[in-house]
């Protein structure tokens, strides 16, 4: 059994002879507790493989099953629930609310599931300890060095407890010091925790030290083994 | 998303964009007020014809006079039974009395022979022209004291609050129960008589017949002989008014008899029909305010729609990112509906507070001016029925104008918004 499993996943924009085939049937199987790296070169598909793995997006055909059950008929309410509860997403360009403070950002997603008071903090507390950032969480998020926002989105991440971390390059925005601080903690958790973690990355470096690679050019798995 | 959040995250959005806020807000602010301060006028004036209405009692009452008189000013008249030059000066004979005796539909009808009164004088000497008239059966308002008697030969007088000051009694209520003497000359003899008169009761200032004193039903007969010492008696039998009670208190009712006094060619109008002829005039005016306040709230409404897009515009990475991390479409509507609302709820809140302190500077100047010595009349008014009545439009109107940008932020595909420079 897998946790998450492609089968022949296409995803075609637009229409017509302006059409373009992003991703052209792939197939892929994510087992728990693995870290896993998407690699490819910018334009090849790997943030639309990535979207439709977390279910942001539909495929045009071919089908994603968690945990052996198909996703394409579950309704919207019940995949926004999926979503909250189940992946975890630390992105490139943070999206942090630059107004509200630190904490405020990690009890976001507790906020949509709709847990209230002083679970909400505690819960968003230990997040924050997780990363070493337990002391920053009445600054404005805008007042962080860009490593201290990657650790507050991993924070933010993790405070829902998910199954699975997507990370779409974590480390593309910060020097090889920080990004390094950044990737410790994304397979601290991997090891420690049993999340499972899903990378996007074109950087070989951070892709070797994932259990497995799998590499996408023009939208078709080339390498790696599935 | 609970509802706290909700509206933490709407109402934190509008703090963060002040000036932006601000700016809508007194947008709505002037709409909200111009209505609520129309309302406060119209229920003033309409809570003091009330008061009116229910103080005289009686008002279904009929004045009746001919149609056609010398002031109608409306050209040459062709003759006819109804029109005479006889009725030009307003005077009615006992053929026209008959005539309308019967009339259907109304009853207790009541001729009123001229009485006329050359001066009044009271404990001052000071010799004073009076203005009045005889009951009219109804409830007068009253200061002090009570109604004079509309049938047997008392002389009793009611008097107005100015009149019994200019008599001689500082304390108006001193002169309840004191006699005062109205001098009648007649115009054919030239004989002068005294007549005495009790005080009986003293007057609020009213808007309706405001000024007037008031002859019991024996002081006016008493007045009248007088008048008429030495008269033919062809024309003894001239009548300046008459009046007369309908059948039915109904507005149909009364609708019925005027209309049959009609085409006999007398015109009657009711008490009621008098007072309220004074306010339509207002309530025109109160109309035509509160058509420019709906047009400032549709104006501002439009304000309201272009804060939210902007809105929108600028949280579109964060509605995004909440999206990608399971917020459902109704709950993004529900931050963006908040927001309008809220923006309703202060706009018309404040609009409200200042038009209580604009009413409250209104009344001083009313009661200090055009309203001076009128009792009773509160020119500005607020009752919480209307006051949230105008709270809850503008609240309602500020969310359908919200619902537009609400739409689109629902509708922001998560993907895109996150890649939304």
């Amino acid at each position: 059994m897998s946790l998450i499993e492609a089968r022949d996943i296409t995803r075609t924009y637009g229409k017509g002879t302006t059409s373009f085939q992003a991703l052209r049937g792939v197939s892929l199987k994510i087992e728990k507790g693995e870290s896993v790296a998407i690699i490819g070169k910018s334009g090849s598909g790997k943030s639309t493989l990535m979207h439709i793995m977390a279910l942001l997006d539909h495929p045009s055909s071919g089908s994603i099953l968690l945990n052996d059950q198909p996703t394409a008929k579950i309704k919207a309410k019940s995949l926004n629930k999926l979503r909250n509860q189940t992946f975890g997403f630390v992105f490139q360009q943070f999206f942090l609310n630059a107004q509200d403070n630190v904490l405020e950002n990690v009890m976001l997603p507790m906020k949509i599931a709709g847990v209230t008071g002083k679970k909400r903090r505690e819960l968003a507390t230990s997040a924050l300890e997780a990363v070493g950032l337990e002391a920053k969480m009445n600054n404005k998020a805008s007042a962080l060095s860009g490593g201290q926002k990657q650790r507050v989105c991993i924070a933010r991440a993790l405070v829902n407890n998910p199954e699975i971390i997507f990370a779409d390059e974590p480390t593309g925005n910060l020097d090889s010091n920080t990004g390094a601080k950044v990737e410790d903690i994304l397979f601290k958790l991997n090891r420690e925790k049993g999340i499972t973690l899903i990378i996007v990355t074109h950087d070989p470096d951070l892709a070797q030290k994932c259990d497995r690679q799998i590499q996408i050019k023009d939208g078709q798995v080339v390498k790696g083994d599935f | 998303m609970k509802f706290r959040d909700i509206l933490n995250s709407a109402g934190s959005n509008l703090w963060h964009n002040k000036g932006r806020t601000l700016l809508t807000i007194i947008a709505v602010l002037i709409g909200s007020l111009t209505i609520s301060i129309t309302l406060g006028i119209n229920t003033g004036v309409n809570d003091y014809l009330h008061k009116q209405i229910g103080n005289v009692g009686n008002t279904e009452q009929m004045i009746i006079s001919p149609q056609y008189s010398a002031g109608d000013g409306t050209g040459p008249q062709k003759y006819s039974t109804k029109k005479s030059s006889q009725n030009a000066d307003g005077m009615m004979t006992k053929k026209d009395v008959e005539k309308i005796k019967r009339t259907k539909g109304i009853k207790n009808v009541k001729a009123m022979k001229d009485d006329n009164v050359e001066y009044a004088q009271g404990k001052s000497k000071t010799k004073y022209v009076i203005n009045a008239q005889t009951t009219l059966g109804i409830k007068y308002d009253l200061f002090a004291g009570k109604q004079v008697a509309t049938s047997g030969n008392k002389s009793e007088i009611l008097l107005t609050k100015e009149m019994a000051k200019a008599f001689g009694y500082k304390k108006v209520r001193k002169i309840l129960g004191k006699k005062i003497n109205l001098v009648v000359i007649s115009p054919v003899t030239k004989k002068k008589s005294t007549i005495t008169a009790k005080v009986v009761g003293i007057r609020n200032e009213s808007m309706v017949n405001s000024g007037q004193s008031v002859y019991s039903h024996g002081l006016s007969e008493k007045i009248v002989t007088a008048n008429q010492d030495g008269l033919p008696k062809a024309l003894k039998d001239r009548y300046t008014e008459v009046v007369a009670t309908p059948v039915g208190k109904s507005d149909a009712a009364v609708a019925k008899a005027e209309k049959a006094l009609s085409k006999k060619g007398y015109d009657a109008q009711t008490l009621k029909e008098a007072v309220k002829q004074l306010f339509q005039t207002f309530n025109a005016a109160t109309g035509v305010l509160i058509i420019f306040g709906a047009i400032a709230l549709i104006a501002a409404s439009f304000g309201v729609i272009n804060t939210l897009y902007m809105s929108v515009r600028d949280r579109t990475r964060e509605i995004g990112l909440m999206k990608a991390l399971g917020l459902g479409r109704g709950k993004v509507f529900s931050i963006f509906s908040c927001e309008a609302i809220l923006i309703g709820l202060i706009g018309s809140l404040l609009g409200l507070i200042s038009a209580m302190g604009l009413g409250q500077l209104l009344n001083k100047a009313a009661t200090s001016s055009f309203l001076k010595g009128i009792d009773g009349f509160v020119l500005v008014q607020f009752n919480w029925s209307s006051s949230l009545l105008i709270v809850g439009i503008i609240c309602l109107i500020t969310f359908l104008a919200g619902t537009l940008p609400a739409r689109r932020a629902a509708k922001l595909d998560p993907i895109t918004a996150l890649r939304y420079e």
